[in-house]
């Protein structure tokens, strides 16, 4: 039996005769799926549900923006982006990312929603040819180091030097000092990251996917910045990134988990 | 297509002391004994440092027993360890076939067609053989010194490596089996009779066993002493004595005959002729209780018809020409007519072997007696000479290696792919095995057929109602 | 012996999978993906591809975070807990150098690498190769596979094959995640690289690969089992993927998977995935937790398939209510966005379909045991159809609920017996004090049956006649009886 002739196809191809039918408009059918994206104990966020009930939203952001999240393998990239994601903390002995996770979420800056593609790479080397590919596109990079791994943060300057030789020149770069909350495991200070940051004129921030601590804010920040650029304020450039950093994380010296 | 089989072949056998701490340059002094002694120098230290390497790396994840064999493509190798730090070693050649693939001929080697367990035991049988005529390697390097050593291996490996028959070697090495002959209880009353009569008269005796022509009927000593005993008698020394008797037509032309005159006796071990013998000539001393006792014996070793008589005397026995006539003269007739009786027996009362082609065959063995029984084998002598194809001997040698995962007791019945059937039973420490050439039989044939084997052949053997 | 089935269960014309011998030439490889190319425009070559892999192994920016050697072996042999494993698996390169060990760190026991190299190259240099050595309860296997040296030390039943069939496998999750040209390449330029950089994160692969071949039969047989479905379901499932990427170009398989089960393979014509490729597959999407978290997009190679090059995935889990597996296999490198939506396709004419649920009930329907079916003396079968690689089993029932692995063990030297390269079998029949076997080798399927340990042949002979026509009933739902092409 061949499966062209069979006859459940029929029922197929009305769908496929109407091109115009599309998820975002067919609100019965979203109804009954629980997450457009499909995940496990993924709860869409009320914005993206908003914005498939009605696309008529004001709407700055048709553009999407890409975010790609670097860094060796191992410094808690996944980490950081389940929690801003989901609000959960995957514990422990989470495995290695497979080439490279793709996330869309949507956040609210200034009343306006930022549409952020979120590009989640796997640290290992052998998936840097098929990562290379995606830095082209990129418009920001969270570039991740972890704080109990002096390995890491040393390789941040290669990282750099893979970025300058790949990305596009105008990049939103933040730097990121993961695992924060680690205690007497810490091995790089912070001064050492806010020194590289410094040396290669890129916004910094620890956080700690664990408890919370600035992940919101690494990943709001990034959108404000793509924000401000497209509509078209782009000399503050990269220092208003660093500014709002550093504003923002004076206002909370120790912020409560966002999520 | 034909295809060129080469069969399994000798490639080396060594002996070494692992213990030896030899200096760099000086690793040739661990080596005991080697064969081929074509083989340089260096490729003898090469040779053993390889098994060393392969000792000491297995030994490090503390495996049950040491390290016993290496596969490689095309070779074989394997290890023995009889005493402390004194490693055997024998390498053999796999079998191969040459096969033409895309043009170009390519070699297979039946890496399956070599069992470890049979050439195992090969092995083992070598020293032990070497044991029984020369004592253990460490008591002889203790005794005097390791060239002594090395001059006894070398004398005794050079011969006995030649009458390995490694082609022929199948599950019946594993087994290394006696046949016994069960008699009747006058015969066997006679045997009895004239061992006790000759340890009473004899008090240097101190062991007698006796034999009529492959099967044994008595031993005095113990079961391990006795089957490689055994093998040594059937395996070399009475085919050896056989083509003498042969050639000299010394003895009449059948021996079974009852009208023969009253003394056959001859000496096989011991002055061969005491008519002309001027004195007893080279006696033959062999070491047996080798794991409690050592203690050093002359063989002596008798036959008049088809029975022989092994005498086992004190090695401190001072042996006069006089002792021998004696004793040739006590053996000669009594002997003699003890093995008319038998023979007389066994034609009424034993059904002959000669089972007609295509019947099943079977080996039996029973680990606790050491008894074996084969119609697979048309002789005791390891010549080939079998009566079912050999595919199924080695199949039976496969069941035979996976025995232990069976439990105590099981049964086993394959068909192969060219549509024999192979049955294998274990029970304790008895195994019986069946090679059944019935084409178009199906399992259910085949398991009445091996109820009525086991009714008629394994009568009174108890098997575990499987 | 006769089957009253006219033709074996399962049997089908076509086959999405390569239908194998367990113990053939596992180095056999094929080049599917230059075939592809050949036939297709692509984007992107292999030939840009390979540049740019070299153009990483130049970029020698990350510093390899490898714990300096100590010569700590002592600690291991000592070591009760490390010498009592059953089963140690080692990787190293052909200059020595230690890749991976299923146990303990490689790099506390170099000496243990460097001794099984030398032990490799010594047989070697008399033109020969090491195949495997003996001590007792423990075996030592060997597979040299240009450019590397796996070894097996194991204690447990498997015969010499079997392990090497795990030492392949372990070499092709290698392979697949970098590609044999690559593996080849690296060792050509540096013989002394260290691969383990370029392997972060494949050992948990590896680690779950060996736990896995040494829990699933599917591995012994060389065959995959199917989700039960009936085949209207199951060709609904197929034509929504084919549909759905009816304009997706170089699409070489669509491989819908949930619970170590294959629910569909739908492939390029002409071309088969063959088992041990999609055992591969299952074992990634097993170990991998992080492919619940996103859609993935990654590069794989399927090293009997092609071991030269990448094919390129986009990995999802269906829904999140419903737990399967879709992979979209591709040739083209830049096609996330097109399969991204392609699945999105799929996964909504499934749902409209109905199918999810089916999916979702089969999932949740515990299997039947062999007494559930009406066989009170048959513990447990399986039952292999040669001739599409697929097989299927009941549910584990008593006695080996609590030890499947004597279960394993039964079935592993079954297999290994009728299989025995040398001396193959059509038939075993065996019983011990615990159980009876009946293993069967057709021209069209296999079957291995436990049986209660009395069973005789007459009664074994008539369970097996039945259980096959209770299974060729089935047949339509316990098997993917087409092979659907894009």
């Amino acid at each position: 039996m061949t499966t062209e002739d069979s006859m459940d196809d029929d029922v197929f191809e009305a769908l496929e005769d109407n091109p115009h039918l599309k998820v975002g408009e067919d609100t019965h059918q979203l109804k009954n799926t629980p997450s457009p994206t499909g995940y496990r104990d993924y709860k869409p966020p009320a914005e993206v549900l908003k914005l498939c009930e009605s696309d008529t939203i004001e709407d700055s952001n048709q553009t999407v923006h890409k975010t790609i999240l670097l860094g060796d393998s191992g410094v808690g990239k996944t980490s950081l982006l389940v929690k801003f994601d989901t609000g959960k903390f995957q514990p422990g002995n989470f495995s290695a990312t497979v080439g490279i996770g793709f996330t869309n979420k949507v956040v609210t800056v200034d009343n306006s929603r930022v549409k952020l593609q979120i590009w989640d790479t796997a640290g290992q080397e052998r998936f840097r040819s098929v990562t290379h590919a995606y830095y082209r596109d990129a418009h920001a990079l969270l570039l991740l180091y972890d704080v109990t791994n002096k390995t890491s943060y040393d390789n941040i300057r290669a990282w750099l030097g893979e970025i300058r030789e790949y990305a596009q020149d105008d990049v939103v770069i933040m730097l990121i000092g993961n695992k924060s909350d680690c205690g007497p495991d810490r091995i790089v200070r912070r001064e050492d990251g806010e020194r590289l940051a410094r040396e290669y004129n890129v916004a910094f921030m620890e956080t700690s996917a664990k408890s919370g601590l600035n992940v919101e804010l690494a990943f709001m920040a990034i959108a404000r910045e793509l924000k401000l650029r497209q509509s078209g304020q782009k000399d503050s450039n990269k220092f208003s990134v660093q500014d709002y950093v550093r504003e923002e994380t004076q206002k909370t010296p120790c912020p409560p988990c966002s999520t | 297509m034909t295809t060129n089989k080469i069969e399994v072949e000798l490639k080396n056998f060594f002996i070494f002391n692992s213990s030896w701490d030899s200096k760099e340059g000086e690793e040739y002094k661990k080596v005991l004994y080697y064969y081929p002694p074509t083989d340089e120098i260096n490729t003898q230290v090469n040779n053993v440092g390889l098994v060393e390497a392969i000792i000491k790396f297995t030994g490090n994840f503390k495996p049950n027993a040491p390290v016993n064999s290496l596969h490689t493509q095309k070779k074989r190798q394997l290890y023995y360890q009889p005493e402390e730090n004194y490693w055997m070693v024998m390498t053999l050649n796999l079998p191969h076939v040459a096969k033409s693939r895309n043009g170009s001929t390519v070699n297979e080697y039946l890496e399956e067609d070599v069992h470890d367990t049979v050439y195992e035991a090969v092995l083992k049988q070598a020293y032990l053989m070497y044991r029984l005529f020369a004592g253990t390697f460490c008591s002889t390097e203790k005794k005097s010194d390791v060239s002594h050593l090395r001059n006894k291996l070398e004398h005794f490996f050079s011969a006995y490596l030649k009458t390995l028959k490694l082609t022929h070697c199948d599950i019946l090495n594993v087994f290394a089996g006696i046949h016994f002959l069960p008699l009747d209880k006058q015969n066997f009353l006679n045997v009895q009779c004239f061992i006790n009569s000759l340890e009473c008269n004899y008090p240097m005796i101190r062991y007698v066993s006796f034999l009529f022509n492959d099967s044994l009927i008595w031993s005095g000593i113990e079961p391990n002493d006795m089957q490689i005993i055994y093998q040594y008698l059937i395996g070399t020394l009475l085919p050896a004595h056989m083509e003498t008797e042969l050639q000299g037509g010394s003895i009449p032309r059948n021996p079974l005959s009852p009208f023969a005159s009253l003394h056959y006796g001859r000496f096989i071990t011991g002055p061969s002729n005491l008519k002309t013998a001027g004195s007893v000539g080279k006696i033959p001393k062999i070491f047996l209780n080798n794991e409690t006792n050592p203690s050093v014996f002359y063989f002596i070793v008798y036959r008049a018809l088809s029975s022989t008589v092994c005498l086992f005397i004190d090695g401190e026995t001072d042996l006069s020409l006089h002792l021998f006539k004696e004793l040739d003269e006590f053996m000669g007739p009594k002997l003699s007519s003890i093995a008319s009786d038998i023979a007389e027996y066994c034609t009424k009362h034993i059904t002959s072997t000669n089972t007609p082609d295509g019947a099943p065959r079977f080996i039996y063995f029973n680990k606790l007696n050491l008894a074996y029984k084969s119609t697979v084998h048309l002789d005791n002598r390891q010549t080939g000479n079998v009566a079912c194809n050999k595919e199924s001997i080695k199949v039976m040698a496969d069941m035979n290696a996976k025995r232990a995962l069976m439990g105590h007791a099981g049964e086993t019945i394959v068909k192969t792919m060219n549509d024999y059937w192979i049955v294998g039973k274990i029970s304790n420490l008895r195994e019986f095995y069946i090679a059944i050439q019935q084409k178009n039989a199906s399992l259910i044939d085949i398991s009445d057929e091996v109820k009525k084997i086991c009714d008629t052949e394994l009568k009174g053997i108890f098997f575990h109602p499987m | 012996m006769a089957s009253n089935c006219e033709v074996e269960p399962g049997a089908a014309p076509e086959s999405a999978l390569v239908t194998t011998d367990s113990y053939e030439n596992f180095q056999q490889m094929s080049s599917s993906l230059e075939e592809i190319k050949n036939s297709n425009f692509t984007s992107s070559t292999q030939d840009e591809f390979l540049d740019n892999c070299n153009n990483i192994d130049s970029d020698l920016h990350v510093n390899c975070s490898t714990v300096s050697v100590s010569s700590q072996d002592e600690d291991y042999i000592r070591d009760e807990e490390w010498l009592g494993k059953s089963k140690h698996i080692f990787v190293l390169s052909s200059a020595g150098k230690p890749i991976y060990s299923r146990y303990g760190n490689e790099d506390r026991f170099a000496s243990y690498f460097g001794i099984m190299q030398a032990l490799v190259s010594f047989v070697q240099a008399d033109d020969d190769s090491i195949r495997s050595m003996h001590a007792g309860d423990t075996k030592f296997v060997f597979l040299f596979r240009e450019p590397l040296i796996l070894v097996a030390v194991s204690k447990t039943e498997e015969c010499t094959s079997q392990l090497t069939a795990q030492l392949n496998y372990v070499f092709n999750q290698i392979a697949s995640m970098l590609t044999l040209s690559r593996l080849v390449k690296i060792y050509e330029q540096r013989r002394n690289y260290d691969l383990r950089r370029l392997l972060t994160g494949v050992e948990r692969l590896i680690d779950h690969l060996l736990d896995f071949s040494e829990q699933e039969p599917a591995f012994t047989l060389g065959a995959v089992q199917c989700l039960p479905l009936t085949s209207s379901v199951r060709d609904a499932i197929s034509s929504a993927i084919v549909q759905s990427c009816s304009k997706i170009k170089n699409l070489v398989f669509g491989i819908l998977l949930a619970n170590n089960q294959l629910i569909t393979l739908v492939r390029m014509k002409k071309y088969c995935i063959h088992p041990h490729d999609l055992h591969l597959i299952f074992n990634l999407v097993q170990a991998s937790e992080s492919l619940k978290t996103a859609e993935i997009w990654t590069p794989l190679c399927l090293p009997r398939f092609d071991a030269s090059g990448f094919l390129y995935g986009h990995v999802s889990y269906l829904a999140e209510d419903c737990q399967a597996c879709l992979l979209l296999l591709t040739v083209e490198r830049d096609a996330f966005f097109s399969l991204s939506e392609a699945k999105q396709r799929i996964v909504e004419r499934l749902r409209r379909g109905n199918c999810l649920e089916a999916i979702n009930e089969s999932l949740n329907t515990k299997e039947e045991t062999c007494v559930d079916i009406g066989f009170p003396e048959l513990r447990h079968y399986l039952y292999k159809c040669k001739s599409t690689a697929q097989f299927h089993q009941p549910s584990m029932g008593a006695p080996y609920t609590i030890n499947c692995k004597r279960l394993l063990d039964l079935y592993r030297r079954a297999h290994y017996r009728l299989h025995c390269p040398t001396r193959p079998l059509k038939l075993l029949f065996e019983r011990t004090s615990e159980d009876a076997l009946l293993a069967w080798d057709t021209r069209g399927f296999e079957l291995y049956a436990i049986l209660e340990p009395l069973t005789d042949t007459g009664n074994a002979i008539a369970t097996v006649g039945r259980l096959l026509n209770w299974i060729k009933k089935r047949e339509d739902k316990l098997f993917q009886l087409n092979a659907p092409t894009f």
